[in-house]
C-alpha cells in the first residue's frame, strides 16, 4: 500500500471530515494523520473495496474520541450534538476495550457513537448506515434507540 | 440535520467525486448536479478544497509524517486519547519534534490579533518591542542541567527544558520544526490563542522535551506579540513551510552535520531575517508579520542521528 497515493486520493476528504468535526485546523491535521496511520498499520487486514467509506468512518470515530477527550478536560462541557454523542458510553460495554479498527473491520460491532453521527448528523438513512457498518437495519435501529433517550433534545433539534 | 443538503448530503457528494458510489447512484447524483447550480457549486467547492488541502499538506510530506508515526511506539488514538490531552505522554512517546524553522510568509494574511473580548477579525495592533524576547534552553545532565547555546550540538534522547524571557512581550507561542519536517507545538499546548507570558524574570515551562532521532537539526521558535494572536495561523504556516522544505530537510541535515560546533549568541531576530545562517540548509525564512516578533534557537543534531524515511 502506497500511503502517499492513498492520501493523494482520499486525504482531502479525510481532512474535510476532521475539520468539520473538530473545528480546529491543527487537531484536524493530527487526526487525519492518525487515520492513515491506522490504515497503514493494519494494511494486511484491510479489504479496501470502498476506501472512502472506510476512511470516513475511521475519521469519524477518531474525531469523536478527540471530542470526548476535550469534553473530559473541559471545565464547561459543550452541549452540542457531537459533544453529547462523544461522551456517551457505547451500548456494548465490551466494545470499550476493543480497538477502533477491530470494530471497523468486521470482527466487532461498529461504534454506536459513529452510527449516531452518520445518521443524525450526516443524514444517512438507517438503511445507509446499516450498509456502511455491515449491520442489519433493525440492528442499527436498536443500537440507536438507546441513544435517543440520552441525546434527548439535541437529537430532536438535529432532526428538525 | 442536513437541511438543504438533504437532497445530496456531503458524504454522498464526496463519494461521487471519488467515483465510489454504485452506478445507479452515480447517475442519480450526476443528474442532480447537472440540473442544479447550487449542487454544482458544492461539487466545485470540493474540487477546490482538494487542491487547497494537497497544496497545504502535500502527499510527500504527509506520507513521511504518517510513516513516521506508524513506526512510533503508539499513536494517540491507539492509547485512546488525543495528543492534546496526552501532552506529557506525547512528549515522550511520539517521534519527537525537532526543528527547521519557518513560519511563513504564506501565513501572514491569516494572522489577526484577537482582543481579549474576542473579535478575531481585527488587525493585529503592532507594537514591536525590538529583538528581545528569547528562549533559554537547558539540557538535563547527571549533575542537574546545563544551559545550551544557540547552535549547540545535541543528540537523540537529550532532555531539554525551556525557559523564556518575555522582554515586554505579552503573549507567546513556542513551536519547533525538525530536520524530518515534523512540526511540534510546545506552548501553549492547546487553545487557539497565544499564551500570556510571565513578565517578571524568566518564565519556565513545566515540562521537558526529549529529542528524537530526527536528523540534522531542531529549531525552536518563540513567536511573541504585545496582544493575543491566532496560534492556528502560525502553526498552519509552519506546517506549510515544513512541507515545502521536505525535500531540503536531508540537505539541511547534511549541512548541519558538516558544520563546526560554533555557537552563536542567542537573541531574537528581526522578522524576515534568515534563521541560523548556514547551519540549516533549505528554506528558513521567518515570520514577517507586523506585530509578531520571533526568535530562533537551533540545536544541531549529531550526524549519527539519522531517520528512516518513509517507504
Amino acid at each position: 500500500m502506497d500511503v502517499e497515493e492513498l492520501y493523494q486520493r482520499y486525504g482531502p476528504m479525510v481532512m474535510r471530515r476532521c475539520r468539520q468535526l473538530l473545528r480546529e485546523e491543527n487537531e484536524a491535521l493530527d487526526a487525519t494523520q492518525d487515520v492513515f496511520v491506522q490504515i497503514l498499520k493494519r494494511r494486511d487486514r484491510l479489504e479496501m473495496t470502498h476506501p472512502s467509506s472506510l476512511l470516513y468512518r475511521i475519521a469519524t470515530n477518531l474525531c469523536l474520541n478527540r471530542i470526548r477527550d476535550r469534553q473530559r478536560r473541559a471545565t464547561m462541557p459543550g452541549d452540542g450534538f457531537l459533544e453529547r454523542v462523544a461522551v456517551l458510553d457505547d451500548t456494548e460495554p465490551r466494545l470499550e476495550a476493543r480497538s477502533v479498527l477491530e470494530r471497523l473491520f468486521g470482527r466487532h460491532q461498529e461504534s454506536t457513537r459513529t452510527m449516531a453521527v452518520l445518521h443524525f448528523q450526516d443524514g444517512m438513512t438507517l438503511e445507509e448506515v446499516a450498509g456502511e457498518v455491515g449491520m442489519s437495519v433493525s440492528g442499527v435501529r436498536k443500537r440507536l434507540r438507546g441513544l435517543r433517550a440520552s441525546l434527548g433534545e439535541v437529537v430532536k433539534e438535529e432532526e428538525e | 440535520m442536513t437541511s438543504h443538503h438533504d437532497q445530496l448530503p456531503g458524504w454522498r457528494l464526496e463519494r461521487y467525486l471519488l467515483q465510489e458510489l454504485p452506478a445507479e447512484e452515480m447517475a442519480s447524483v450526476q443528474r442532480l448536479v447537472e440540473g442544479n447550480p447550487a449542487q454544482a457549486a458544492r461539487l466545485e467547492a470540493l474540487r477546490q478544497s482538494n487542491e487547497e488541502v494537497l497544496a497545504r499538506y502535500p502527499a510527500g510530506w504527509m506520507g513521511r509524517q504518517i510513516a513516521r508515526r506508524a513506526q512510533g511506539p503508539a499513536t494517540a488514538s491507539d492509547a485512546g486519547r488525543s495528543p492534546r490531552s496526552a501532552w506529557w505522554a506525547r512528549l515522550w512517546l511520539l517521534p519527537a519534534p525537532a526543528a527547521v524553522v519557518l513560519v511563513a510568509l504564506a501565513a501572514l494574511p491569516l494572522l489577526r490579533g484577537v482582543d481579549e473580548g474576542g473579535d478575531p477579525g481585527l488587525p493585529l495592533e503592532i507594537r514591536l518591542k525590538g529583538a528581545e524576547a528569547h528562549l533559554l534552553l537547558h539540557r538535563k545532565t547527571e549533575e542537574g542541567g546545563e544551559r545550551l547555546r544557540d547552535g549547540a550540538l545535541a543528540r537523540q534522547h537529550d532532555q531539554i527544558q525551556f525557559q523564556y524571557q518575555a522582554a515586554g512581550q505579552a503573549y507567546g507561542l513556542i513551536l519547533s520544526i525538525d530536520g524530518a519536517g515534523q512540526v511540534t507545538r510546545h506552548f501553549p499546548d492547546q487553545g487557539s490563542r497565544a499564551a500570556p507570558l510571565q513578565q517578571a524574570g524568566v518564565g519556565s515551562l513545566e515540562f521537558a522535551y526529549e529529542l528524537d532521532d530526527a536528523p540534522g537539526w531542531e529549531r525552536f521558535y518563540f513567536v511573541t506579540a504585545a496582544v493575543p494572536f491566532d496560534v492556528d495561523a502560525v502553526m498552519s504556516a509552519a506546517y506549510r513551510l515544513a512541507a515545502a522544505s521536505g525535500s531540503s530537510a536531508d540537505a539541511g541535515a547534511q549541512a548541519a552535520g558538516a558544520q563546526e560546533a560554533g555557537a552563536r549568541p542567542m537573541g531574537a531576530r528581526p522578522m524576515g531575517a534568515r534563521a541560523a545562517g548556514a547551519v540549516v540548509a533549505g528554506p528558513a525564512d521567518l515570520l514577517d508579520v507586523p506585530g509578531l516578533e520571533q526568535s530562533l534557537f537551533t540545536l544541531r543534531k549529531e550526524r549519527s542521528c539519522t531517520r528512516q524515511e518513509a517507504p
